[in-house]
């Protein structure tokens, strides 16, 4: 049998005799020294949080968000690149070699906890259900360290220079991804939380369209799911990177994926599709939003992906044609979806004491086809500008100049609109519609064609090349 | 072996490659020359499927390495000017990793691993770790793993770069000995009087564009032909300048009363007729000796020339 050579690579980095012996030997005297003085069932929520949230989460995001940095920040990436090793080798060798030694103490913690989880029934007290622990340990821990090695991926793309801060941005999503997702948060860290005795999440039922089903079960349920989209994920980015022409058929699936699981999830708490889809919606701009700032935004690229389009070669347009252009095509689907089965909802009470966002909100739905446009035209304009950023000489920082953007371009200016009594103008500022056209739809045209001329004056500009002589 | 076909590429607002085509012959060491900035490493990159071109196309053996990297990258190596290794592992453990991830199969690990070390010299370091080895023996281990799957075709780019004398002769020789074994090597150095010890073909780039692409014994040929020569007597001879002046087809560079230096496009004819008058006319020649036209003389030569050409 052929062992991974890059997962054999990092167990012999990882694996000394002196770390196999020590870790067990350190854990040994910490539970005996332990159990001197504290009840089981401490050492069982302690051993499970130490594994879970410690080690898995945290110690083991940074070693996947790592296992790539270490090779670039080395040297060593490029020969790797150059190796005949396929991105779904690359991919799981990096992901579970990089974590190996993690795994080896998490596996200890794990035995850790089933032991303790024995004295504790024993003693007639609640006991961890084993595999359940023993699935948020391995699936909810691979879901957030492959969540952080796609994620380090990505960013190491971007800015390489920023090493450390990438990984740590990475390692942060990846455990927040498992202390909030896979734990639960801090509302469940009761020693029972597996349990329908104390816990507010298990022993309900998750009511989808058609279907009921045990929360618990539910729950571990959109965990594999989820971790499966996200090693896929990393997968797909590692092709691109060993340069690999893939065609985003994987981030189609996921966005249709995201459009239904949207839909169904909401089932339990909204009626008719429009509503639901309304979910759906909201994740696609986000999306369309995510996929723009994780993308490179060469420019070299662009312009391939438009002589392919002029020359009529379809592959190559698709293989080159950025995510984000394909959730923005999503969200006006999903957008147009929502005006199909519900042109406008009726009734809404814009009086009271509700919040003004709240109130602006409201306002949106009273006029909700208008407002969907005006969505996809304001994003359109903001999609522009963070193009001609990403387009100029400050190109390195156009992703930071981009949020910048985008945070005070929304609410700080309708919040002044608002309390200064400029509700008609809303619209210049926020994709609300006030049912007057002119009102509605001139500003954002306005907005829109400088946008265009921003980004096409840069687009020319740096479509001329210079050759160094 | 390789064949590349207008290749061009761009980074945004600077093309890098403009339309570069050359083909490389089997079996050669092509040394890539060019000033910095040139496109030399771009080229490599490109050549070597890490960077994809705008347009063109690299054929290896008339695989196209962009569509097919892996499957091209089984079939050559490449070090990059800027390489790192594993320095907690053993020089073994490095070539194994290499072997292994290059699809070396595992029965023939252990001989591709010995075979490697030892062109390298390396065979008495293989349970030393890579981080304690010096730096020309960590060129060497970087250039052993870069070959350990019997490429067809290799790159290298500034493999001499911060080595010492000793450690680039060493270098040279290893290059000699890999094409020996059917090699076919690209190797790119600013070091322009050492490439003439072991390359067969010059490959000039200057500005995106290739300037020049000849066997290294076309240009040898050629500089022959615009040989200096130096002249030394023993004793100071008041009739040297004006014996110099009479001689047709020559430049007098330098002269003085017991040496000069000449320079002369006229061939072994010219040098002939030269001496023939030194010696008949009873100067005591001490010296008559030719100085080979140096790569450098060439290259600075044909760069100059491109730069005019595009002015």
């Amino acid at each position: 049998m052929r062992v991974n050579p890059e997962f054999r690579r990092n167990v012999w980095v990882q694996f000394t005799w002196t770390r196999l012996v020590v870790a067990p030997l350190v854990t040994f005297i910490g539970c005996y020294a332990f159990l001197l003085v504290w009840e089981p069932r401490w050492l069982q929520s302690i051993s499970e949080f130490v594994g879970g949230s410690l080690i898995v989460g945290l110690w083991g995001t940074r070693r996947a968000a790592d296992a790539l940095a270490e090779e670039i920040s080395g040297g060593t990436w490029e020969g790797q690149r150059m190796s005949g090793l396929g991105a779904w080798e690359m991919t799981w060798g990096k992901l579970l070699g990089g974590v190996s030694f993690v795994w080896y103490c998490a596996a200890i913690a794990l035995l850790v906890t089933f032991w303790a989880s024995n004295l504790v029934e024993a003693a007639g007290g609640i006991g961890r259900p084993p595999w359940q622990v023993a699935f948020d340990f391995v699936i909810g821990g691979m879901m957030a360290q492959a969540a952080a090695f796609a994620i380090a991926l990505l960013l190491l793309r971007k800015a390489a220079q920023y090493r450390r801060l990438t990984i740590t941005l990475a390692q942060s999503c990846g455990f927040l991804l498992y202390f909030f997702v896979v734990r639960g948060g801090f509302w469940t860290q009761s020693p029972a939380r597996f349990h329908a005795v104390d816990s507010a999440l298990s022993g309900g039922e998750a009511i989808l369209p058609g279907i009921s089903l045990d929360s618990q079960l539910f729950r571990m349920v959109m965990i594999a799911v989820g971790c499966a989209w996200i090693v896929l994920g990393a997968y797909r980015l590692m092709r691109t990177e060993l340069q690999y022409r893939s065609l985003p058929w994987v981030w189609t699936l996921f966005l249709v994926f995201v459009v239904f699981a949207g839909a169904v999830v909401s089932a339990g708490t909204m009626d008719g599709w429009s509503a639901r889809l309304a979910a759906s919606f909201v994740i696609m701009v986000l999306l369309t939003y995510l996929s723009f700032f994780a993308d490179n935004r060469d420019p070299v690229r662009y312009r391939w992906a438009l002589l392919a389009v002029r020359s009529g070669k379809w592959m190559e347009v698709f293989s080159a044609i950025p995510w984000w252009v394909i959730s923005y095509i999503f969200a006006a689907v999903v957008a147009a979806a929502i005006v199909w089965w519900m042109p406008a909802i009726v009734g809404v009470d814009l009086a009271g004491h509700a919040a003004p966002a709240l109130r602006m909100f409201a306002m949106a739905l009273q006029r909700l086809p208008a407002s969907l446009v005006l969505v996809m035209l304001f994003m359109l304009r903001d999609l522009l500008v963070l193009l001609w950023l990403s387009c100029g000489p400050w190109r390195a920082k156009a992703d930071i100049a981009g949020m910048i953007y985008v945070a005070v371009v929304y609410w700080p200016l309708a919040a002044v609109l608002w309390v200064t009594g400029g509700v008609r103008l809303l619209p210049v500022v926020v994709p609300i519609a006030t049912g007057v056209p002119a009102v509605d739809f001139v500003p954002i045209g306005i907005e829109l064609t400088f946008a265009l001329f921003l980004f096409y004056a840069r687009w020319r500009e740096i479509s001329r090349l210079k050759v160094r002589v | 072996m390789i064949r590349v076909e207008h290749l061009i590429f761009d980074y945004p607002g600077h093309r890098a490659l403009d339309d570069v085509g050359f083909e490389i012959e089997p079996g050669t060491i092509t040394a890539l020359v060019g000033p910095n900035g040139a496109g030399k490493s771009t080229l490599m990159r490109v050549c070597s499927g890490l960077d994809r071109p705008f347009a063109g196309r690299v054929l290896l053996q008339d695989l196209d390495v962009h569509e097919h990297p892996r499957e091209a990258h089984r079939r050559m190596g490449y070090l990059p000017d800027f390489f790192g290794l594993y320095d907690d592992m053993t020089v073994r453990q490095c070539l194994e990793y290499r072997a292994a991830a290059q699809g070396v199969s595992k029965a023939t690990q252990c001989d591709a691993v010995d075979r490697a070390a030892g062109r390298m010299e390396l065979t008495d370091r293989l349970d030393q770790k890579a981080g304690e080895l010096s730096r020309g023996l960590r060129q060497r281990l970087a250039v052993a793993q870069a070959t350990i799957h019997n490429p067809i075709f290799v790159m290298l780019d500034e493999p001499a770069s911060g080595l010492d004398p000793e450690a680039r002769i060493g270098l040279a020789s290893a290059l000699k000995t890999l094409c020996a074994e059917g090699m076919t090597i690209i190797v790119s150095s600013h070091i322009l009087a050492e490439l003439d010890e072991y390359s067969t073909h010059i490959l000039m780039i200057r500005g995106g564009r290739i300037v020049e692409h000849a066997p290294l014994s076309a240009l040898e040929n050629e500089t022959r032909e615009h040989a200096a020569i130096s002249i030394e007597l023993a004793t100071p001879d008041s009739r040297l300048a004006e014996i110099l002046a009479a001689v047709p087809g020559i430049v007098v560079e330098r002269v003085d009363g017991r040496t000069a230096t000449i320079s002369t496009n006229g061939g072994t004819t010219t040098r002939q007729v030269l001496l023939k008058g030194l010696v008949d006319a009873g100067l005591p020649v001490i010296a008559f000796s030719t100085e080979k036209a140096r790569i450098q003389d060439t290259y600075l030569a044909r760069m100059r020339a491109a730069g005019e050409k595009r002015e």
